[in-house]
């Protein structure tokens, strides 16, 4: 989407464009009303130009806002805009555009339609040739081979052979950590500076680690390339058919050329993007599937843009002959990223005529060429026509023409085309951006920590190099030939003292976090209770939670405020006609009647006539609104006379429901997989039959008897026809329509067969003009002829909108057959349809208005012009220009009613938002929904805690919008919300609804509030009943007010937002979706964004932490998420649950590895003050590197990755222990400094205690009188040292399993068996100096060692242990509490286990000592 | 909204009767179906994470009876270490400030010695054995570069190369110039026990190695103590009697067995090998850990020593004046614990003490305090609650 921006922007940059496109807007506007059109337009192009000047917001979609402003602002537009944007740069583009619209008014309307299309004309041809990337038109020769443009080769490989080391080598060192230990290495390579053995000069025992992180992650990398290789070659040798020299030769993928005529056979994938010229089905279609472009599997539509043959079935000799000598040019955009958006211009040379080929296949009636697609986007034309400027001819091209690489060719026999772009220049391999990588605030705040030690150790380093040279004497005899000068020593033992402590920043860390991350995600995905399965598909489809990303497991855990899509998210995206009002009435389905709302109201049976194709109407008239309650019952001979007499528009509105619509009528399922030829088959048969039926039908209607036997057969072929369209709505609405008696049995070309079942006729109706349905104009319309020949407009679309268009005077309906004509004031009906509609949307259904108009030929005519002109705009004005087009004809609508469709919660949609609220999280439902519906859906998924408390902001400006936000800061209802939670249960529930007051609900909250500071000492935010539930105001915004606060005052908006337990969002475009979370992310919050469709992409990509649903919108969400998961419900698992333990143990293990390095690098820095801060080493540098690798690896990998804090039933049982892990700065920099406090205190008592030891006794710690020495000290003092390290780690775990055991007491076991063996291993010509040779035998024997080992390990553990024992016993955290009470609780289970099984027991030995007493 | 839809909502609300609304096609039914596929092994549970798992806590119960009892064993231990310590029997004696002792400030010529007595009160009975200690203060043998200035692999008789012999003895002696008798950098005279016997090795650089080398290998200590490993002790009837001392055992066994060996022929010459192997010199290249240090000199492992004087005999030849060094002799007896460690004691005992003040205090809390979490006023309520299977079950709440 913003690629598309990013276009309009360059677009922006050529103001000859500019002016023709301010020309030929103006022109278009003449027609209607020529100064008002002038202004919108003007008012319209200013916002992307001051989106141009403001970076922030340039993702801001222009149709949204602008379309809001329409609406509100109306007339006085022109001033406000001004007023507002007050840029300089924007003013000057204003009058470029603006002052010759004016100016052009003075003049005819033909004149300028002339001179615009010249204009944009010469604009065209003057453009530069597209020699590759950059310039804006790329000209195509159709048939020839053409050689500036890259051949389509693709390499999507990151290295080659060659490449590979030093640009991975150059990759992984651009890693800090990398870089570091790699500084390490060198600096140790100076002479006479290391502490450590270097056998030969070579740092032996530092590289060896760092080369082993390199390298593994080395072969992961060519792994991983590998198979990209492998793909790219499989997909660059595929052979493709491309006619060379007037025929088909085959040749592989990699060798295609720009220009070129490719054929495409059924099933072949797309190698680069296409054209399509010529397709094997007569109304020129091209069905194609995209999974690979956008994960949907349903077929997509495209169409050729030339027909292939003028009757019949093509030959497909006849294409190829005719294909090369076709000459023309083909002019398009260069190559860019957008998939859904393609302007160009095929240019046919006047020697090559194909307006033969070119006719349409029906009647037409004003004689133009229209080709058969329908399945339009809103920026496409629906009509394909073309025009002739000196003799040659012009088709514009768009999306609808263009076959993408990747894309998969279905159900279409052959399909031949230009290839326009290849290779890296394809519109997908533009689109493959490697997503941005996340980081996790754990992993940010890590950063601060390593920095902060980093700055610590520096620190360190400085103090004691300045000591050293202080203090050193090296004058003396016995260390003749070292340095004496001060600095020289200053200098060198800076690098000593580094070297010395550089192992206070573990690379260990870096690779167990990876490793447990490893194992994190693996617990995710085979978490049974993660999976969800599918029963809608046979077999049950398993959908198991996938982690397509390891690196932000933790960001789970503290996610603070939470983003939902409404539709496929919280709601299924299973949509029914519920209810609808027509003519003042309302009426019920019966499926509508059974859900919560109409609970109270009886239904009828439904009610089905057997005999004939008569389906017996659900509809249910129930005059509800006047008499709520009361419920007419409706006799089966009534059931079609209420459709056709009461008002004269049932009928029309079912018409309405049946026509108005992009659905596409489809045969099932079984006929699609393999049999193809007996699908089409079935198809011929099918149309035979059907027009048959017709003919009969319309002879016999008035007898109104049918063959039974025909009818059946008719009615089996016809019942199987089911609907597919992008929106669910439009599907159930035809749906409902068949249901009442209007089916749509066919689609052909730009026919719709219906059959209208009321009156028992086919009426086909000849769609003229499709403005598909868009969010930003919130309707679409539909232009017909009716099968009287009369051009009617149909719309339907959001009530705001319609309203609006409504004509509130009278109205005439004048429709064939019916011929009844009736004028009445429409006012009343609308009124009451407006109370319907609001009725509707508090039940959280989404409504639909409908309206019709009849439009002269005339009035058509200039329409129609206007619209053919906006949909040859070549730029990015051409969508704001078909709207103005359509606003032409867009009013003074007949109201001819309003349609609910029922859009149904997800399962335990409640139950999960409610954990989440309780869990402190911020829910923001974000929608492109209706104010009404959006709070309707909230209310319903309880993400409205209390609909009594609701603050609502809507402004257009910022001023506006923050005077609401003050209001809002003033009331009642905010901070009093502070204390969210309601302290006791259930009585006070009862409370709130006797007392629907805002001000009960908050006096309450007072008293809460008293009871929060009462207890301040930890267990604030434990919640226990399930019957308790948080209490709360929700905020209530619409997408343009949430960017304007988020922009202007975000600090007061988070305030007031996080006072709230929910946010809901309305009427919020895709992008903006985007802007809200990035705008609450840049405000230090962690934000979770969770959507199932395209539309939340971007929303997922942008948010900390991405949650995809698998839901049936494909798999585009997914694909962008960091995790994916099959349904809303799992939320409150992965979140709750596994974000918990990932966060816990994320935490766990950096604190502890953070700990064990620094408490065992810090021994080193206090020997310096007895060895004259020489840097000498305590501990081996062997031993040193063994530490980490294998002496204290295990446990904190074991910490990692099975510690819990709290099991999983009391996590669920209690979610606001969420909370409470999140704030109470479980990996604060407090925390940080207590850990480190913690190591440098017991890094104390663990040299002094040896030290005291050895010093006490002279080194005399054997019987026979022998004497220890430096490595004897160093033994003591290292085992000292992992063995309180160990007991650390025991005190820190709180979930042993049998696998933290064995960790724990394998290292213990391990530090000994590799002590030992070491002290057996001589001097080699690797480990040259053999310090330790015979030392670890010799302090085994010798009492000292031991006894100072329990002493030591004491006294060093002791504070730990007490502080943790009264930290938890006199100011329990959250989650400590409720060990305490799951401890219990479990204890208590156990005892009745126990007891049950012993009273099963006791029963049988209880008959047994009866028999016996006997 | 009207207050009788949103009762209709509160009804809804979760925990109630969550399966009620399902009505999608989309069941969900996983915990079913988990259930009938997790097979009873542990590498599911492993999967699952139901592992079963032992959850300690902190529970005063707990921490009270731990901090008394460690307490109370630390206590007895420091004691029964104190009681050792208080046996052991240690005489010191500072020689080099003796003028007949004092060498001078540096290294002077090859052969300088002074000889001296130095006598030692005994005023306890030391029973055998009784060691006899040499002591430096002030010397860092455990400066970085001294402590690396060796080549273990020489000592251990192999042949190295000369330039790995450079990085490993540097800054220490590792070459000589065999016509000069110094060193290659001028700054040591090479004593023969020093010099190996092969000049074929290096001869490019007319060098010899030295055996061995490096700055403790050089900085031996070389004061002899007593004559032919004898001291003189003066008895009560003023008569001299002689009294030998063994100078074999003190160095330690892996030391003798393997780490010092003598070497092959060519480069090794027999007074290299006599010094590698020479049991002092081995005492000597274990560097101590701190600049005051006793080094074993020998053993007195027959009799014992009455009370009275005893007489050393030292020819002296290490200077210590030019580092404010200090040279001691020791006499000293042992325990099973070494020497004396009061150090060790001390710590237990107030390890020991810190722990049972800390228990006591708790344990008062504990039972006087108020608001320790799990106590009688803590901030947790229990309460029982019938289930839905019919069990009653004990449930954990928050005092307010």
């Amino acid at each position: 989407m913003s690629r598309i921006l990013f276009r309009s922007e360059e677009d922006l940059e050529f103001p000859e464009l500019l002016d023709a496109a301010a020309e030929e807007l103006a022109a278009a506007s003449v027609d209607r009303d020529a100064s008002r059109g002038a202004f919108e337009y003007g008012a319209g192009i200013s916002e992307p130009t001051s989106r141009t000047l403001d970076e922030g917001s340039s993702r801001a979609k222009v149709p949204g806002v602008s379309g809001v402003r329409k609406e509100t602002v109306k007339e006085s537009y022109w001033s406000s805009t001004t007023g507002r944007v007050g840029n300089k740069a924007l003013k000057s583009i204003e009058e470029k555009l603006v002052t010759p619209a004016k100016n052009l008014l003075e003049f005819g309307v033909e004149h300028r339609r002339k001179e615009a299309l010249k204009k944009r004309e010469r604009l065209f041809s003057s453009m530069r040739l597209d020699t590759g990337e950059g310039s804006p038109v790329r000209i195509v020769n159709i048939g020839q081979a053409n050689l500036t443009y890259p051949k389509n080769y693709i390499r999507t490989t990151k290295y080659t052979l060659l490449t590979f080391v030093p640009k991975n080598l150059f990759e992984q060192f651009r890693r800090y950590v990398n870089l570091y230990f790699l500084f390490v290495i060198v600096v140790q390579f100076i002479p006479g500076i290391t502490p450590f053995d270097t056998p030969n000069g070579i740092p032996v025992s530092s590289i060896l680690p760092l080369a082993f992180v390199v390298l593994l992650s080395a072969v992961k990398e060519a792994f991983e390339d590998y198979h990209r290789y492998l793909a790219d070659r499989s997909s660059n040798s595929t052979k493709y058919q491309v006619i060379r020299e007037g025929e088909l030769k085959t040749v592989p993928s990699y060798d295609l050329r720009v220009g070129e005529i490719v054929r495409l056979g059924k099933d072949q994938m797309c190698p680069s993007d296409v054209v399509a010229l010529f397709s094997s089905h007569e109304d020129n279609a091209v069905y194609v599937e995209t999974s690979n472009l956008d994960g949907e599997t349903n077929l997509k539509r495209l169409v050729a843009v030339l027909n292939s043959s003028e009757d019949g079935l093509p030959q497909e000799q006849e294409i190829i002959s005719k294909t090369s000598s076709l000459h023309g040019v083909i002019k398009c955009e260069a190559p860019n990223a957008s998939l859904y958006k393609f302007i160009g211009q095929l240019e046919l040379s006047p020697e090559t005529s194909y307006s033969s080929m070119y006719v349409m296949d029906g009647v037409d009636g004003l004689g133009r060429m229209v080709d058969g697609h329908m399945k339009t986007s809103a920026t496409d034309k629906p009509i394909q026509s073309s025009t002739e400027v000196d003799g040659s001819q012009r088709f514009p091209l768009d999306a609808k023409n263009l076959l993408l690489r990747g894309c998969r060719l279905r159900n279409t026999e052959y399909t031949y085309g230009v290839v326009v772009y290849t290779g890296k220049q394809c519109k997908l391999m533009l689109n493959q951006q490697h997503q941005r990588a996340k980081f996790s605030h754990v992993e940010k705040k890590l950063n601060t920590y390593i920095l902060s030690i980093f700055y610590f150790l520096l620190i360190l380093c400085f103090i004691w190099a300045i000591c050293a040279s202080a203090v050193q004497n090296n004058s003396v005899w016995y260390l003749t030939g070292l340095p004496t000068n001060g600095a020289l020593i200053f200098i060198t033992h800076l690098g000593t003292f580094f070297l010395l402590l550089y192992n206070m920043i573990p690379i260990s860390l870096i690779i167990s976090l990876e490793l447990t991350r490893f194992w994190q995600k693996c617990f995710m995905e085979w978490d049974q209770e993660l999976t969800c399965y599918d029963y809608s598909v046979s077999p049950p489809q398993r959908k198991p939670m996938l982690a397509r990303t390891s690196a932000i497991n933790d960001e789970l855990g503290t996610v603070q405020h939470l983003f939902s899509d409404k539709t496929g998210t919280l709601t299924e995206n299973v949509m029914e006609f519920s209810k609808c009002s027509v003519g003042g009435e309302l009426f019920y389905t019966k499926q509508s009647s059974s859900g919560d709302h109409l609970g109270e109201l009886a239904f009828t049976e439904k009610q089905r006539v057997e005999s004939g194709i008569y389906r017996g109407t659900d509809i249910v008239t129930n005059d509800s609104f006047t008499n709520q309650g009361r419920n007419l019952e409706v006799p089966v001979e009534h059931t079609s006379p209420i459709v056709d007499t009461d008002f004269p528009f049932k009928l029309e509105f079912l018409r309405a429901m049946c026509v108005c619509h992009t659905v596409s009528p489809d045969v099932p399922n079984q006929f699609e997989s393999g049999e193809e030829k007996k699908h089409s088959w079935h198809l011929k048969n099918l149309k035979r039959n059907a027009l048959r039926f017709f003919k009969k039908s319309k002879a016999d209607k008035t007898d109104k008897s049918l063959k039974s036997g025909e009818t059946n057969e008719l009615t089996d072929d016809i019942e199987k026809i089911d609907y597919a369209a992008q929106s669910p709505d439009e599907v159930a609405l035809v749906r409902a329509a068949r249901d009442y008696g209007f089916r749509l049995i066919k689609r052909q070309g730009q026919r719709l067969h219906i059959l209208n079942e009321h009156e028992k006729t086919e009426e086909i109706f000849q769609v003229l003009d499709v403005a598909e349905f868009e969010s930003s104009r919130r309707s679409m319309s539909l232009i017909v002829r009716t099968p009287e020949g009369k051009i009617v407009l149909y719309s339907k679309g959001a009530e705001s909108v319609m309203f609006d268009r409504m004509r509130d005077v009278s109205l005439s309906i004048d429709r064939g057959e019916i011929a009844t004509s009736v004028a009445f004031d429409q006012r009343d009906l609308i009124s009451v349809t407006k109370k319907h509609v609001q009725s509707f949307a508090d039940e959280g259904l989404r409504v639909l208005v409908f309206g019709a108009r009849f439009l002269s030929e005339t009035e058509y005519e200039n329409f129609h012009a206007e619209l053919e002109r906006a949909q040859g705009a070549m730029d990015a004005s051409r969508e704001l220009k078909i709207t103005q087009a359509w606003e032409l004809v867009e009013h003074d609508l007949t109201l001819l009613g309003a349609s609910a469709v029922e859009d149904r919660l997800q399962y335990k949609v409640q139950e999960t938002v409610s954990f989440l609220q309780q869990a402190g999280i911020t829910i923001w439902m974000v929608t492109g929904d209706l104010r009404e519906t959006a709070v309707a859906i909230g209310v319903s998924s309880s993400i409205v805690v209390d609909p009594h408390k609701m603050i609502s902001i809507e402004g257009t400006t910022s001023e506006q919008v923050m005077q609401q936000l003050e209001m809002a800061l003033k009331s009642d209802l905010l901070f009093s919300g502070g204390s969210i939670l309601s302290a006791t249960a259930d009585e006070e529930d009862n409370e709130l609804v006797d007392e629907p007051t805002p001000l009960a609900g908050t006096r309450r909250l007072d008293n809460a509030k008293g009871k929060w500071k009462g207890r301040k000492n930890g267990f604030s935010s434990i919640q226990n009943a399930p019957s308790k539930r948080l209490r709360g105001p929700t905020l209530v915004i619409d997408g343009t007010s949430l960017t304007l606060a988020l922009k202007n005052i975000p600090e007061t908006f988070l305030t007031v937002a996080e006072q709230c337990v929910s946010v809901i969002c309305c009427r919020a475009t895709p992008l903006q979706k985007a802007v809200i979370v990035r705008l609450v992310k840049t405000q230090g919050r962690v934000t979770c964004a969770v959507g199932d469709g395209a539309n939340d992409v971007s929303m997922i990509q942008e948010a900390d932490v991405g949650i995809g649903i698998q839901g049936h919108e494909g798999m585009q969400a997914v694909m962008a998420s960091d995790y994916a998961i099959g349904q809303f419900y799992l939320l409150s698992r992965l979140i709750g649950v596994h974000g918990r333990y990932n966060f816990i143990r994320a935490v766990k293990l950096i604190f502890y590895s953070l700990y064990k390095n620094m408490m065992l690098v810090l021994v080193q820095a206090w020997f310096a003050f007895f060895n004259q801060f020489s840097g000498q080493t305590i501990i081996d540098s062997w031993i040193l590197q063994f530490f980490n690798l294998f002496i204290t690896s295990l446990p904190p990998l074991a910490l990692g990755t099975f510690e819990k804090d709290i099991t999983e039933t009391t996590i669920m049982r209690h979610p606001s222990a969420y909370q409470g892990l999140r704030d109470s700065g479980y990996f604060s920099a407090k925390k940080m400094l207590y850990w480190s406090l913690l190591a440098i205190y017991q890094s104390l008592i663990c040299f002094f205690c040896a030290y005291g030891a050895y010093h006490s006794s002279n080194g005399v710690e054997r019987a026979i009188g022998q004497v220890g020495g430096l490595w004897d000290m160093s033994t003591m003092i290292f085992t000292n040292v992992v063995i309180i390290i160990l007991l650390e780690a025991c005190l820190y775990t709180h979930y042993w399993v049998w696998i933290t055991h064995v960790a724990i007491w394998l290292s213990v076991v391990f530090f000994f068996v590799l002590m030992i063996a070491y002290s057996y291993i001589q001097p080699n010509d690797l480990i040259q100096q053999a310090n330790m040779y015979g030392v670890v035998r010799w302090a085994f024997q010798s009492p000292p060692y031991w006894l100072s080992l329990l002493a030591t390990v004491s006294f060093a553990m002791l504070p730990d242990y007490v502080i943790r024992f009264v930290m938890r016993e006199y100011a329990p955290k959250d989650y400590e509490t409720l060990q305490v009470i799951e401890r219990k609780e479990m204890r208590e289970d156990r005892r009745k286990d126990v007891l049950e099984s012993a009273t099963n027991v006791l029963g049988g030995t209880r008959r047994f000592r009866g028999t016996s007493n006997r | 909204m009207t207050s009788k839809g949103s009762k209709d909502k509160t009804s809804n609300v979760p925990g109630t009767d969550p399966g009620e609304d399902v009505s999608s096609r989309v069941m969900t039914r996983s915990q079913d179906i988990g259930r009938e596929r997790i097979p009873k092994n542990y590498l599911t549970n492993f999967k699952q994470q139901k592992l079963r798992a032992w959850q300690p806590i902190l529970t005063p119960g707990w921490v009270i009876s731990t901090l008394f009892l460690g307490g109370l064993v630390c206590v007895i231990i420091g004691g029964i270490i104190l009681g050792y310590s208080n046996r052991v029997i240690r005489y010191s004696k500072r020689y080099d400030n003796i003028p007949e002792c004092d060498v001078g400030a540096e290294v002077a010529q090859p052969n300088f010695a002074k000889t001296c007595s130095v006598s030692i009160d005994v005023t306890k009975q030391m029973k055998a054995p009784v060691f006899l200690y040499y002591k430096l203060n002030n010397f860092y043998q455990n400066h970085r570069r001294y402590v690396a200035s060796r080549s273990d692999q020489q000592l251990h008789g192999d042949i190295v190369k000369i330039s790995s012999l450079k990085r490993q003895c540097a800054p220490g002696p590792y070459a000589f110039n065999s016509t000069t008798n110094m060193s290659l950098d001028g700054q040591y005279y090479i004593q023969s026990a020093y010099r190996s016997n092969s000049s074929e090795i290096n001869n490019e650089l007319d060098s010899r190695l030295v055996i061995p080398c490096g700055l403790v290998a050089w900085s031996f200590f070389n004061d002899t103590i007593g004559v032919n490993q004898s001291i003189t002790f003066v008895n009560s009837d003023n008569k001299f009697v002689n009294i030998s001392f063994s100078t074999k055992g003190i160095a330690w066994n892996s030391d003798i067995d393997t780490k010092f060996r003598p070497g092959p022929d060519p480069p090794f010459s027999s007074e290299n090998d006599d010094l590698i192997t020479d049991e002092a010199f081995m005492v000597w290249m274990r560097v101590a850990a701190l600049p005051n240090f006793q080094k074993l000199y020998g053993v007195i492992r027959n009799g014992s020593l009455e009370p009275g004087r005893y007489i050393f005999n030292i020819t002296a030849r290490y200077p210590v004046a030019s580092f404010g060094g200090e040279k001691y002799l020791v006499l000293s007896t042992t325990t099973w614990l070494g020497g004396s460690n009061r150090f060790l004691g001390i710590l237990y005992i107030v390890v020991g003490c810190i722990a049972i003040v800390l228990a006591v205090g708790f344990l008062l809390k504990y039972l006087f305090g108020q608001r320790a979490m799990s106590g009688k006023d803590g901030p947790i309520v229990w309460s029982r609650y019938e289930a839905n299977d019919g069990r009653v079950h004990i449930q954990g709440t928050l005092r307010a």
